[in-house]
């Protein structure tokens, strides 16, 4: 019978290797600023529903992004425990610990793992509150009544294709082509073999 | 940073494989890993049926790479020690794939 060989496993990292970085902006820069004008314009809603055409809705619909911001912030930091490489294990372990635990490597693979299937809901809960507030703005801008109701309507207009724009990014986000094979490296003496 | 923060939307479900880094889209549960395993069980041509429905002969693998033959699910759910001894499950029931 033939002698299978091991094959080669290398560490465990994500393809874009900016993307860990990027999805923290999201979730602790992003988030909450949009969580925070979502709670602003509940505010407005209860003082002076009024001056909206569909306040219970609008109420709703931006109740509804607060959570979903909220949720990413909470989600987003959960996961972001999972996320650590290499170096951060140095930090911590002195070198002959490293040598008689491969365990810790074989942990970190493992936490990896995690960190891409819960930040996975944070993306999911980012993009529903982001969807969810711009459709909030959009009805909340809808006119109440004949006053001003042309700018209002155009407002609300441009707010609705702002809400298109983003489902076609977030769906191209979502099905991008990750690109070919990665290039070879370079070579560290400068290319010459 | 500016990039991060106003473009809305933030994409997922990227992975590359462990052994030749060739990057591959999709949402894989453990379901899936086990829906693998069960397949192996019953044999080569069940095993080889669910290669090709889970998708594992689109993900452009290597020529040479040895993870080819294992389901997508497989590469983006296994840590290192458990993607080892399915390479070794899947080599006994399918031999060089």
């Amino acid at each position: 019978m033939e002698q299978s060989k091991e094959p080669y496993i290398g560490p465990r990292a994500p393809h874009f290797l900016g993307y860990p970085e990027a999805s923290a902006t999201a979730q602790t820069v992003a988030a909450p600023l949009l969580a925070g004008a979502s709670l602003s314009l509940v505010g407005v809603i209860i003082v002076d529903g009024g001056d909206f055409r569909w306040p219970g809705v609008t109420l709703l619909l931006v109740v509804m992004s607060a959570i979903a911001l909220i949720a990413t912030m909470q989600i987003g930091a959960d996961a972001r425990k999972y996320l650590y490489n290499r170096q951060t294990i140095e930090a911590w372990y002195a070198p002959e610990d490293l040598k008689r635990s491969s365990e810790l490597l074989e942990r970190r693979s493992a936490h990896f793992i995690q960190w891409q299937v819960r930040n996975r809901r944070a993306v999911v809960t980012f993009n529903t509150g982001t969807m969810l507030l711009i459709f909030s703005v959009a009805t909340a801008l809808v006119p109440p009544h004949d006053e001003q109701a042309a700018w209002r309507w155009a407002a609300a207009g441009l707010a609705l294709a702002g809400a298109l724009v983003e489902a076609w990014w977030i769906h191209h986000l979502f099905h991008e082509d990750p690109g070919g094979p990665p290039e070879k490296p370079k070579s560290l003496n400068g290319g010459d073999g | 940073m500016l990039y991060d923060v106003t473009l809305p939307g933030n994409g997922v479900d990227l992975h590359q494989c462990p052994s030749c880094v060739r990057p591959f889209r999709g949402h894989y549960t453990r379901n899936q890993v086990d829906d693998w395993e069960r397949a192996l069980e019953q044999g080569e041509s069940l095993a080889r049926a669910h290669l090709e429905q889970s998708g594992a002969f689109e993900v452009l693998h290597t020529a040479t790479c040895p993870l080819r033959c294992l389901p997508p699910a497989v590469l983006a759910l296994c840590p290192e020690s458990e993607l080892r001894a399915q390479y070794h499950k899947g080599r006994a029931v399918l031999g060089d794939c």
